[in-house]
């Protein structure tokens, strides 16, 4: 099987589960059985290419251009590894299905679990550092959703949002390290980066890049200063902390420190950064377990207690400490996943996790004591157990290092392993074997006791036949210690120094256990006067700070204030652009040329009558002086479109002008008086923003008549204007023809501000009928002009396509008139004629423009492709329609139909109390 | 005449800002207005200012001479005027429903409706 299919068989079970939900809801013990069966396979092949010396390598292309890609390797430690989560995590995926209920989400925790146990796999085996960090992060990411599964309590989450920050903050660090080891290393793959170990240790970058893996290392694994979410992620169901918190996830550190101890290892900083952080976690961790009472944190220090010690045999860096770092870890591994079970178990049967209430369930649950008094002969280190070789190997290294005197070092490896005993015994003796009042009958399913007494067997087996095993633990210490490993590993080696530390470390640890309770009391009070000052007040300061930093930030930045915005958007963009103008800017590109004194002066005189009649209605106190300033820059605009060789310009401006006058004659009566509220401070800086702004704008306009970036597509529109589209005024061509696509965009649009202002005015038949005092002088005048403007309005259309002209004006010039007369009458049955018909002409409008569109698509060519007859009149002569003169028809009716609804609408707008 | 116009437009788009800025919803109103017509100036002079030319073709031409205006801006810009008119016509009706609403011409005023 290949090592690939290894790394997706859990996220395929996933998978499974999350398909099969309806299954694992009926029959949840059925299914996690099938499910750890399968997970078995994999496991046993990881044992079988162990013990026979096997490798593995896998490639898929994935980033190929940034060198990243899906690659796998096995070496002899990594496939303990994989072994080692395939096998626990079958036991755990059996027992969660006892433990979990389908009423407790056992569907969801199971889809956690085994997307965690697919990660570490490829965590373990990827050679890419890049791919590592992905299995990584997943790792945290998974084991959030298991830490905080019961979701309804707010300390699950807490808990869990912890253990995710902190990993995953130092998941953020270890990617810094790991960009920094490539990038050095000229290499992702760890199976190139052992071969340049000189290069890197020697290189100027080393100090931070090893903190920074450090870090990373640290977090995953509970190193102090760290080591407070590991506790805290108790509040996770006891599966989770079997599987997550003793055998894998925490361990996902050491892994990464121990694959890169032959990399970039073996240095002073490396070396004594590890034993002395390893010692810290060790020491602390003892102290703060000692106090505890709650089953699951006992056993949660005695593991971060274990995590240092293992750090620290890391650290040491000898042969003797890697042979006992993999035999100390393969010993925890399988008495401290089964210990966790049985925790869950006694949790599950007592409802309760307090040593010192909880007891005698051995004769309710038998088979779980047994498994329970395995682990903790393994625990103690007494033969035959694995724990025992990895304990006596322990004492090996140490007392060796640095010389075969007895150090600091083994006394605090002696204390932390008597500590351990200690602990994992206070969380199980009392609760099983105390004697109880309770008469208790038998309560336990086969997998819940089986499931660890399973996993204690293996231990039992690794420490009974350590000659099978011998080569292969030779095999996985020599590929952290990049050389061979001769060291014989045994069960007796007879009586010598590690065996008589042993002895003291048990006689220790019984005394403690026997002992603890009587210094319990004064203990806690200290723990508490210290666990005040402890690094997680620091995570809680920090989680609070970010959070009030950013409520302070939400709302300096999004205070809700439109004032505020417009200000910050116009300030900084003026900023922006006044910065890159500043380094672009040149002045020989601008010469001010008067060619046409006369013409200049006019330019000039329009512009100043512009600029004055702008300060005038900024001015204004009242709304219909600001109006006249406005509508005389609008005039003044269209001044300059006349003289500038735009004449369909100027009378479009001069039209709107004269609607959006009639609109205001409306619109003001209705409106409260205008009113100054800025303060002097405030129009200051409006005054400055809005000046600057100015400046900016006129600078580029300045600059953008000097950029001729490329040739004007219009060139092409001047020279098949008449020619292609039979119409002498190009710009109505344009319109109609070229781009009328954009036209019907726009067409488009106008209608639906349309409608928007019918929903927004609608008024009802008794609120309508105006009050408007109306002038007969203009209302007959208005009878007279409006048949005029509409026949004028005609033949500006029709010429449009050759003069000045088109939908456009035509239809605004008829609309004026319209205006007029609704200006002046008070009757609202006008009104709602006008809306109904009006709203007519805009659907027929618009239906006219893309009918026009469309006989072009269905006569084979582009949508809006023009098409032309040329009928021979008898009267008129030879005379051009087609699809443009169409689409201008459903220009002009779309304007209409716009026009009169928003006049109308304004019209018969009830008038209200004064404000 | 560049300078001329250039010193027209900014003018005119400092006015436009400043009207934006103030609290009362009548001017902003104006300011909208205003932008949108500097708006149209400065698309129609960034596209090259040319005097007595007009984008006609002559009558017994069939091409547009060489020295006449850009058309294309001027395309661009009716169809923006007329845009123009159209969100003027919706602003001044959501003026006037929210008005009628909040009773109040004050910006600042409406936050907490």
């Amino acid at each position: 099987m290949s090592i690939a299919t290894w790394v997706w068989i859990p996220f395929i079970l996933a998978l499974v589960t999350l398909v099969a939900t309806p299954l694992m809801k009926r029959m949840p013990q059925a299914f996690s059985l099938a499910l750890a069966a399968v997970m078995l396979v994999p496991g046993i092949l990881c044992v079988q290419q162990l013990v026979a010396g096997e490798s593995q390598q896998y490639s898929l292309a994935w980033f190929e251009a940034l060198g990243i890609n899906f690659d796998l390797r096995s070496h002899p430690f990594s496939l303990f590894f994989g072994a080692l989560i395939f096998l626990i995590g079958a036991s755990v995926v059996a027992y969660t299905g006892f433990y979990l209920t389908p009423k407790k989400f056992v569907n969801r925790f199971m889809v956690a679990l085994l997307v965690f146990a697919g990660s570490m796999v490829g965590l373990v085996f990827s050679n890419n550092i890049l791919l590592m960090f992905l299995f990584w992060e997943l790792t945290s990411v998974s084991s959030y959703f298991m830490i905080g599964h019961y979701h309804e309590q707010l300390d699950s989450r807490k808990k869990a949002l912890q253990a995710l920050l902190v990993t995953g903050t130092g998941g953020l660090v270890l990617l810094a390290g790991f960009a920094l080891l490539g990038s050095m290393g000229g290499s992702y793959l760890l199976s190139e980066l052992v071969e340049k170990r000189e290069l890197l240790v020697n290189h100027e970058l080393y100090t931070a890049m090893v903190i920074c893996i450090f870090i990373g290392a640290f977090t995953k694994s509970a190193q102090f200063p760290f080591h407070f979410w590991l506790p805290n992620a108790m509040a996770g169901p006891a599966p989770a902390s079997a599987f997550l918190h003793s055998a894998t996830m925490v361990k996902a550190g050491l892994f990464l420190l121990a694959v890169m101890s032959p990399i970039i290892g073996g240095t002073a900083l490396w070396n004594q950064t590890l034993m002395v952080i390893g010692g810290i976690t060790l020491i602390i961790s003892c102290l703060s377990g000692l106090v505890q009472t709650d089953v699951k944190k006992l056993l949660a220090y005695s593991t971060t207690a274990a995590l240092g010690f293992l750090t620290m045999l890391l650290g040491i860096g000898t042969e003797e400490a890697f042979v006992a770092f993999v035999l100390f870890l393969a010993a925890h591994a399988f008495y401290k996943a089964p210990l966790f079970m049985i925790a869950g178990s006694i949790e599950h049967h007592a409802h309760s996790r307090d040593i010192r209430t909880i007891s005698g369930l051995c004769k309710a649950m038998p088979g779980t004591s047994i498994a329970a008094g395995m682990a903790l002969l393994s625990v103690a280190g007494i033969p035959p157990m694995a724990g025992f070789i990895g304990k006596e190997y322990a004492y090996k290294a140490t007392s060796f290092y640095p010389s075969s005197d007895i150090n600091l070092l083994t006394i605090v490896a002696v204390f932390g392993a008597a500590v351990m005993i200690a602990l994992s015994a206070l969380a199980v003796v009392g609760p099983l074997w105390r004697k109880s009042e309770k008469p208790e009958h038998r309560h336990e399913t086969t997998v819940q006791w089986g499931a660890p007494l399973f996993l204690t067997m293996i231990g039992l087996a690794v420490g009974l036949a350590p000659i099978w095993f011998a080569s292969t633990f030779q095999s996985m210490a020599a590929s952290l210690w990049n050389d061979d490993v001769n060291m014989a590993i045994k069960l007796w080696a007879g009586v010598n120094l590690p065996l008589v530390l042993s002895i003291i470390t048990v006689a220790t640890g019984v005394i403690i256990y026997l002992y603890i309770g009587r210094f319990r009391p004064a203990g806690e009070k200290i723990y508490a006067g210290f666990a005040k000052w402890g690094p997680e007040r620091a995570y809680d300061a920090s989680l609070a700070g970010m959070l009030a930093f950013a409520k302070w930030q939400t709302n300096a930045i999004q205070h809700g204030r439109l004032r505020g915005y417009i200000a910050a958007t116009f300030a900084s963009a003026t900023a922006l652009i006044a910065y890159k103008l500043w380094f672009s800017w040149s002045w020989q590109d601008y010469q001010v040329s008067f060619d046409n004194p006369a013409a200049e002066l006019a330019v000039a005189i329009i512009g100043v009558i512009m600029l004055l009649a702008a300060l005038f209605a900024l001015k204004a106190r009242s709304r219909l002086k600001a109006i006249v300033g406005m509508s005389i820059v609008g005039l003044g605009i269209a001044l300059l479109f006349a003289v500038f060789s735009a004449p369909d310009l100027a009378i479009t401006q001069i039209l709107v002008e004269t609607l959006v006058a009639i609109l205001l004659a409306f619109v003001l009566p209705l409106l409260p008086e205008m009113r100054r509220y800025a303060s002097k401070a405030v129009k200051r800086t409006d005054l400055a923003i809005s000046l600057s702004a100015g400046l900016v704008m006129a600078i580029i306009v300045l600059k953008s008549t000097s950029v001729n970036l490329h040739v004007p597509i219009s060139d092409f529109m001047g020279e098949q204007s008449y020619l292609m589209a039979h119409g002498k005024n190009v710009v109505n061509v344009i319109l109609v023809d070229f781009r009328a696509m954009d036209t019907f965009g726009e067409v488009t649009v106008l209608a639906i501000a349309s409608i928007g202002v019918l929903a927004l005015l609608r008024t009802t038949a008794k609120e309508a009928g105006c009050g408007h005092k109306t002038s007969i002088i203009l209302r007959v005048v208005g009878k007279f002009l409006l048949p005029i403007l509409m026949v004028l309005a005609l033949i500006v259309f029709y010429r449009g396509h050759n003069e000045p002209g088109g939908g456009f004006i035509g239809a605004l010039l008829g609309c004026c008139g319209f205006g007029l007369i609704l200006l002046n009458s008070s009757d609202s049955g006008l009104v709602a004629k006008t809306q109904r018909l009006s709203k007519l002409l805009l659907g027929v409008g618009l239906f006219l423009s893309a009918l026009a569109g469309v006989v072009g698509s269905l006569a084979g060519t582009d949508f809006f492709t023009g098409l032309w007859i040329a009928p021979n009149l008898p009267l008129i002569g030879e005379l051009h329609l087609g699809t443009p003169l169409l689409f201008d028809v459903g220009v002009f009716l779309t304007v209409i139909g716009f026009t009169c609804t928003v006049l109308a609408s304004f019209s018969n707008q009830p008038l209200e109390k004064e404000y | 005449m560049d300078v001329i116009l250039a010193i027209v437009i900014g003018g005119l788009f400092a006015a436009s800002v400043y009207s934006l800025l103030q609290r009362s919803l009548f001017r902003m109103v104006i300011g909208v207005v205003l932008l949108s017509q500097t708006a149209n100036l400065i698309v129609f002079t960034a596209g090259g200012l040319t005097r007595g030319k007009a984008a006609f073709i002559a009558d017994d031409a069939t091409q547009l001479a060489e020295a006449a205006a850009d058309p294309l801006p001027q395309a661009l810009v009716l169809t923006a005027i007329v845009i123009g008119l159209g969100v003027t016509s919706f602003l001044l009706a959501l003026l006037l429903k929210g008005v009628r609403k909040a009773q109040i011409d004050d910006l600042d005023k409406l936050n907490p409706l």
